[in-house]
């Protein structure tokens, strides 16, 4: 499969998610089929750290402002819920649970934050990215799609609050690349 | 008359022991096998595939407790009634394992990509079996079961020796066995965020003539401070206290 057709496969996904409801058919449920639960674990593990990073920004406190707090709460919410709808796909078999990492997300200053957090958004977002193109499953396609407009939508938002201009989509990113990075971020308790 | 009189007492004292004076028979999986006699030596183990544990104790096999690598084993045993409720005691990690030196320079587990290679792994059936497959398809590298020649174990007791022993380029085990042979041995780099949650339950068997008391007292014991400092040491994971 050629990067053309990864993004080829991604665009479609991305539109089909992207239409409103009613003007198409229900999209098909997701039933990862083979490596699919690839895109779906590393997104579960992803989305907690992401929420994690939320949870250490908010922390800061003085460094947001009220309305920026709120759009915290709400992206933490969002990523969280996520995690939670992973699962739900994975099934209870293959779900990610929690309790199995802890989380390193250090941020300490607000641009820090603002770092770290586009950081992760692109890379999570990289990998949903790969998978719309990849994943066997056509509804996976689609819930990984529409996780990366969530997560591309995090990301711009972040971006904005830097001074920086939200960038296009993010290049897609393989799925070894992705997971040594995520994992700087994880801690095994028991270790 | 008086010698006769001598064994009559003896074999009588003997008859009057309570049952749990006898050997606690513990079914166990095989990779608790080093550290299990470190929590009690006096019990007596038969340590295997957990599957093939769980088989025998529903064909009535002689066992007080079952310690199985993975909850669906205890769980089955637990749902037909042949069990009390399973606990988790312990959890553990997969790791890849080559012969020292790496020969073959398989070098991470992406390094199975390449194919060619001979590969230990548990059959599906069995726990080991099971996570390895599971890391696999986490990774999207379950291809690498048809491009390099596999040979199926049934138990990560055998996936050690045959790599441990050069049969096998690499293999699949749990951290706690690579430990077990390091000198053998090297592990390579499994990435945390694909390890599949790898639990350990203990159940006290029920049937006609079962220690139960001794059984649960040796699942409290696994589960006690003493127990968990056991089960650290041997490089076991440990679940929340509760």
């Amino acid at each position: 499969m050629t990067r053309r057709s990864v993004l080829q496969g991604a665009a479609a996904a991305t539109v089909a998610a992207a239409l409103p409801d009613g003007a198409v058919a229900a999209p098909p449920a997701p039933a990862p089929i083979g490596d699919d639960v690839g895109f779906l674990s590393f997104g579960a593990v992803a989305e907690s750290v992401l929420a994690s990073f939320y949870t250490r920004a908010q922390a800061l406190g003085d460094a947001w402002s009220g309305g920026e707090r709120r759009l915290l709460d709400a992206a933490h919410d969002r990523h969280r819920a996520n995690v939670d709808r992973l699962n739900a796909v994975l099934g209870p078999d293959d779900a990610v649970p929690l309790d199995d990492f802890s989380r390193r997300v250090r941020v300490g200053t607000r641009a820090g934050a603002l770092k770290v957090g586009r950081e992760l958004e692109t890379l999570v977002a990289g990998v949903y990215l790969n998978g719309a193109g990849y994943a066997a499953d056509p509804g996976t396609r689609i819930l990984l799609a529409r996780l990366l407009a969530a997560g591309h939508a995090c990301e711009a938002w972040l971006a904005r609050l830097a001074g920086h201009p939200a960038a296009g989509l993010p290049a897609p990113v393989d799925l070894d690349t992705a997971g040594l990075r995520l994992d700087t971020y994880l801690r095994d308790p028991s270790s | 008359m008086k010698r006769t009189a001598i064994a009559a007492l003896v074999a009588g004292a003997a008859l009057a022991l309570p049952p749990a004076a006898e050997a606690l028979t513990v079914y166990a999986a095989t990779s608790l096998t080093n550290v299990m006699p470190e929590i009690d030596r006096g019990a007596t183990y038969s340590f295997g595939g957990s599957n093939t544990l769980q088989l025998q104790i529903e064909r009535g096999a002689p066992a007080d407790l079952f310690l199985s690598a993975e909850p669906k084993e205890a769980q089955a045993l637990y749902r037909g009634g042949r069990c009390e409720r399973p606990r988790t005691f312990a959890t553990n990690k997969l790791v890849l394992i080559v012969p020292e030196g790496d020969p073959a320079r398989v070098g991470s587990v992406y390094g199975l990509r390449r194919g060619g290679l001979k590969l230990s792994i548990g059959n599906p059936n069995v726990p080991i079996g099971d996570y390895t497959r599971k890391l696999l398809r986490r990774l999207r590298l379950s291809r690498v079961l048809q491009t390099n020649t596999v040979s199926e174990q049934s138990n990560v007791g055998q996936v050690l020796s045959q790599v441990a022993f050069g049969g096998a380029d690499a293999g699949f085990v749990y951290v706690t066995d690579a430990r077990a042979q390091r000198d053998r041995v090297d592990s390579l780099f499994v990435p945390k965020w694909a390890q599949p949650p790898v639990r350990y339950q203990g159940c006290v068997v029920r049937r006609d003539g079962a220690d139960q008391a001794g059984a649960r007292r040796l699942l409290r014991a696994l589960r006690s401070t003493r127990g968990r400092r056991a089960l650290r040491r041997f490089g076991f994971g440990l679940p929340p206290r509760g």
